[in-house]
C-alpha cells in the first residue's frame, strides 16, 4: 500500500468500474428506447408516449422551477413495493418508457405530498381546482403544500364585469372591494401540465391489469 | 485574509505552508454553514407554516430546500473538507503545499460561482436534479476550482517523504480523485448533453451518492484516521485492517448509486446491484469502526469529542443505511423522512463533526494562538449532540411512522400528513438548536480573528489619526 502508482491505479479502476456500470451501461440499455405504437381500444393507431403540448410543456418548466419535485414524486411502484397501486396512484407500475420525452425525469425522492404520476388521469374531465395553487389549505385541510400566490395577480375588476377566471375567495382571503384575483399565464400552464400527467397506456413491459383493458389505452 | 497575520517566524514548518488557503477555505465554509442552516431552517419552518413568505417566489419551498442543500454540501462540507485535506497532506507528507496562491484564487472563484449559483437557484428555480441544482452556466467555474484544488492536493502528495503513505493519505487521494471525476461526468451527462429519460436519473443517483460516499465520507474518514489516534494518544488497532476497510469501502460505496431509486422505473439490475452494495457496506463500516475505536491516555480535547461523535455517527448511520436499503425495507421507508434522517445523520453527525475535529486542531496551529473562548467549543459540541439527537428523533421516528401510514392504503393521505405534523415541528426545533450551536464556532472564530488583528490595530489607526503634512494642499 505504500506505492503511489498502485494506489492511483486502484482508485481509477474502482471509479471507472462504477462509472461504466451506472452511466455507460444504462445508456446502452435504455438510450435507444423508442415509443410504442399500437392500436387503442377503438382500433386507432396511437403512439405512446407522445411529447407534451406547448402549454403543458411550459407548465412542466414552471413545475420544475418551483421545485415541486421536492415533495411530489412521479413514479408508481409495483404492488409488492409499497401501496402505490392500492392507493389508486396508478393502474400499473411506471417504466422507463413513460419518461421518454421528459427533458428531466422528475421522479422525486420524497412524498410529503401525494404522487402525481397519474394526477391528470385522476382529474379526468374535472378541471384542476386552481385555487389550491393560491392557497392549498382552502381546498385540502392540513395541507403542507407551499402556496404559490405569485402565480396570480390581484387587479381591479374591469368595466366589462368580473373575470370568469377570478377565484372565489371568501372572508380573510377575499381581495379588497373592486378587485379580483385571477390566475396568470404561468398558473394556467402549470394546470395544463398537471392535466397532462398520466401513464395509462398498455405497454408490453408494463401491461395494464385485465379489468382495465377495456378502457385503455387512451 | 486577515487571519494570516500572527506567525512571524521565518522558519515555516511544512504544515503551516498552506496557512492562507486553508484558513480562507475554513472561513468561507463557516459562512456557508450559516447560510445553509438558515435556509434549511426556513425550509423546515415552511413545512409547518405553508403561508410563511409565500408571496415571494424566491423563497418557495422547493427552491429554498435546493439552495440549502447546495450551500451545505458545496459551500460548507466541501470547502471545509478541502481545507482539512490540504492541511493533512502537508502534515502527513511533511511537504510544503504546492501553489498556495493558486489555491486562494481557486477558492475565490469557487465562492463567487457558488454565491451566484445559490442566488440563481432562488431566483430562477431548480433544475429538477437533486444534488446538482447549481445552474449549468456556473458549473464549469466550480468544476475548474475543484479540479485546481485537487491537483494542488495531488502535487503536494507527490512531494511527500519517500516510501510512506498512511490510511489518511489513501482516503484523501480517493476523495480528491473522485470529486472532479464525479462532477465532470455529471456536468456532461446531465447538464450539457443530457441523456434520455430515466438514464439521467441513474446518472444523477450515481453522482449524488458519490458526492456523499466517495467525496465527503473519505474526507471525514481521513480526518478521523489522523485525529482519533492523535487526540487519544493511542494507535490504530490493526494497521493490517486499514487497507481492507479502505478498499472495501471504496468498492462497495461506488456501487450504491441507485440507492434512492428502489422500486423506481429503472432496470431491476441497477437497483439489485445498489442494494447488494449497500448491504455489503456493513463490512467496511465494521472494519473502520473497530479499527478506530481507540482508548488512549491523552486528556479530553474538543478534537477528541468531535472525532468520537463522528465515529459513532458513522457506525450508526452506516448500519442503518445498510440494513434499511433492501427492497422490503424501502417499500415502507422510501419517500419518507426516514431517509432524510439518514442524510442528516451523515452530514450533521458524521461529516460535519469529523471535519470540525480537524478544524479545532488545525486553526490554533495556523493562527499561532488558541481559540480565545474555552467554553464555546464545549457549547458547540453540546448543542451539536442535542440538535442531532432531536433531528434523528424527529425525522427517524417521524419518518418511520409516516412510512407505515403510507404503506397502509386505508389511511388516506390527509391522515398521513396529519400524523407527520408534530414531527415536522420537532424537526424545525431540532434544526434551530443545531444551528444555534454552530453560532458558537462562528463567534469564536470572529473573536480569534479580532485577537489576531489586534497587534496591527495601533499602527493602522496611527495611519489615520496621525496629522499628515498637507501634501495635496490647494
Amino acid at each position: 500500500m505504500n506505492s503511489g502508482p498502485l494506489l492511483y491505479f486502484g482508485l481509477v479502476a474502482t471509479l471507472a468500474a462504477s462509472w461504466f456500470g451506472f452511466v455507460v451501461v444504462p445508456h446502452q440499455q435504455l438510450g435507444a428506447l423508442q415509443p410504442e405504437t399500437g392500436a387503442n381500444a377503438a382500433g386507432v393507431e396511437v403512439t405512446y408516449p407522445a411529447a407534451r403540448s406547448g402549454e403543458a410543456a411550459q407548465g412542466r418548466a414552471v413545475y420544475q422551477s418551483l421545485g415541486c419535485v421536492s415533495c411530489h414524486s412521479q413514479q408508481v411502484r409495483s404492488e409488492n413495493n409499497g401501496s402505490d397501486l392500492a392507493r389508486g396512484w396508478g393502474h400499473r407500475r411506471t417504466v422507463a418508457r413513460d419518461y421518454l420525452f421528459d427533458p428531466t425525469p422528475l421522479l422525486g425522492v420524497s412524498r410529503l405530498g401525494p404522487d402525481l404520476a397519474n394526477y391528470g388521469e385522476r382529474l379526468g374531465t374535472n378541471s384542476f381546482p386552481i385555487t389550491r395553487l393560491y392557497r392549498p389549505s382552502l381546498v385540502v385541510t392540513n395541507s403542507t403544500c407551499a402556496a404559490v400566490p405569485f402565480l396570480f395577480e390581484e387587479r381591479p375588476i374591469r368595466r366589462s364585469g368580473p373575470s370568469p377566471e377570478a377565484l372565489a375567495l371568501k372572508g380573510e382571503d377575499a381581495p379588497a372591494a373592486g378587485k379580483e384575483v385571477v390566475p396568470t399565464l404561468r398558473a394556467h400552464q402549470l394546470a395544463a401540465y398537471l392535466h397532462s400527467l398520466g401513464t395509462t397506456a398498455d405497454l408490453p413491459e408494463a401491461p395494464l391489469p385485465p379489468a382495465e383493458d377495456a378502457n385503455a389505452p387512451k | 485574509m486577515s487571519q494570516s497575520c500572527c506567525n512571524t517566524s521565518t522558519e515555516v514548518p511544512a504544515e503551516v505552508s498552506g496557512r492562507e488557503p486553508v484558513l480562507f477555505l475554513f472561513g468561507s465554509a463557516i459562512l456557508w454553514l450559516l447560510a445553509g442552516l438558515a435556509l434549511s431552517l426556513l425550509a423546515s419552518a415552511k413545512l409547518n407554516l405553508p403561508g410563511l413568505l409565500a408571496g415571494c417566489e424566491w423563497f418557495t419551498y422547493g427552491r429554498v430546500e435546493a439552495a440549502a442543500r447546495t450551500a451545505l454540501v458545496f459551500g460548507f462540507a466541501s470547502q471545509l473538507g478541502f481545507g482539512v485535506a490540504l492541511w493533512l497532506l502537508t502534515k502527513t507528507g511533511a511537504a510544503r503545499l504546492s501553489g498556495p496562491g493558486v489555491a486562494v484564487i481557486a477558492t475565490i472563484f469557487w465562492n463567487l460561482a457558488l454565491t451566484l449559483g445559490v442566488v440563481g437557484i432562488l431566483a430562477l428555480g431548480s433544475n429538477g436534479l437533486p444534488g446538482l441544482e447549481l445552474p449549468k452556466q456556473l458549473a464549469p467555474t466550480l468544476g475548474l476550482a475543484i479540479g485546481v484544488l485537487s491537483l494542488i492536493g495531488f502535487s503536494t502528495f507527490a512531494k511527500r517523504e519517500a516510501g510512506s503513505s498512511s490510511p489518511t493519505q489513501w482516503y484523501l487521494m480517493a476523495a480528491l480523485l473522485a470529486f472532479p471525476l464525479l462532477y465532470l461526468t455529471a456536468q456532461v451527462t446531465l447538464l450539457f448533453f443530457p441523456s434520455r429519460g430515466v438514464v439521467q436519473a441513474i446518472s444523477a443517483g450515481w453522482f449524488g451518492q458519490g458526492v456523499l460516499f466517495l467525496w465527503l465520507a473519505p474526507l471525514a474518514l481521513a480526518s478521523l484516521y489522523h485525529f482519533i489516534p492523535a487526540s487519544t494518544g493511542g494507535a490504530v488497532r490493526s494497521p493490517a485492517l486499514a487497507p481492507l476497510g479502505f478498499w472495501s469501502w471504496l468498492i462497495f460505496a461506488s456501487w450504491t448509486g441507485a440507492a434512492s431509486l428502489t422500486g423506481g422505473p429503472v432496470p431491476a439490475w441497477v437497483i439489485t446491484v445498489s442494494v447488494a452494495a449497500s448491504v455489503l457496506l456493513l463490512i467496511p463500516v465494521t472494519l473502520i469502526a473497530v479499527n478506530l475505536t481507540i482508548c488512549g491516555p491523552a486528556k479530553c480535547t474538543t478534537t477528541k469529542y468531535f472525532a468520537l461523535l463522528a465515529l459513532a455517527a458513522f457506525t450508526l448511520g452506516g448500519f442503518a443505511f445498510a440494513l434499511t436499503s433492501p427492497r422490503c425495507a424501502q417499500a415502507v421507508l422510501h419517500f419518507t423522512q426516514f431517509n432524510v434522517a439518514l442524510r442528516e445523520l451523515f452530514l450533521f453527525g458524521f461529516v460535519g463533526p469529523a471535519l470540525f475535529a480537524a478544524f479545532y486542531a488545525i486553526v490554533p496551529q495556523l493562527a499561532g494562538r488558541e481559540f480565545p473562548c474555552r467554553l464555546s467549543p464545549k457549547g458547540h459540541f453540546a448543542f451539536t449532540v442535542l440538535g442531532l439527537g432531536l433531528l434523528l428523533l424527529a425525522s427517524g421516528v417521524g419518518g418511520w411512522k409516516q412510512g407505515w401510514l403510507l404503506a397502509d392504503p386505508k389511511a388516506d393521505f390527509a391522515a398521513v400528513s396529519a400524523g407527520l405534523k408534530p414531527w415536522l415541528w420537532l424537526h424545525t426545533l431540532a434544526l434551530a438548536i443545531y444551528a444555534f450551536g454552530q453560532l458558537a464556532v462562528v463567534a469564536n472564530s470572529v473573536w480569534l480573528i479580532f485577537e489576531c488583528v489586534k497587534p496591527l490595530r495601533q499602527p493602522v489607526l496611527a495611519l489615520f489619526t496621525e496629522t499628515r503634512p498637507a501634501v495635496a494642499g490647494k
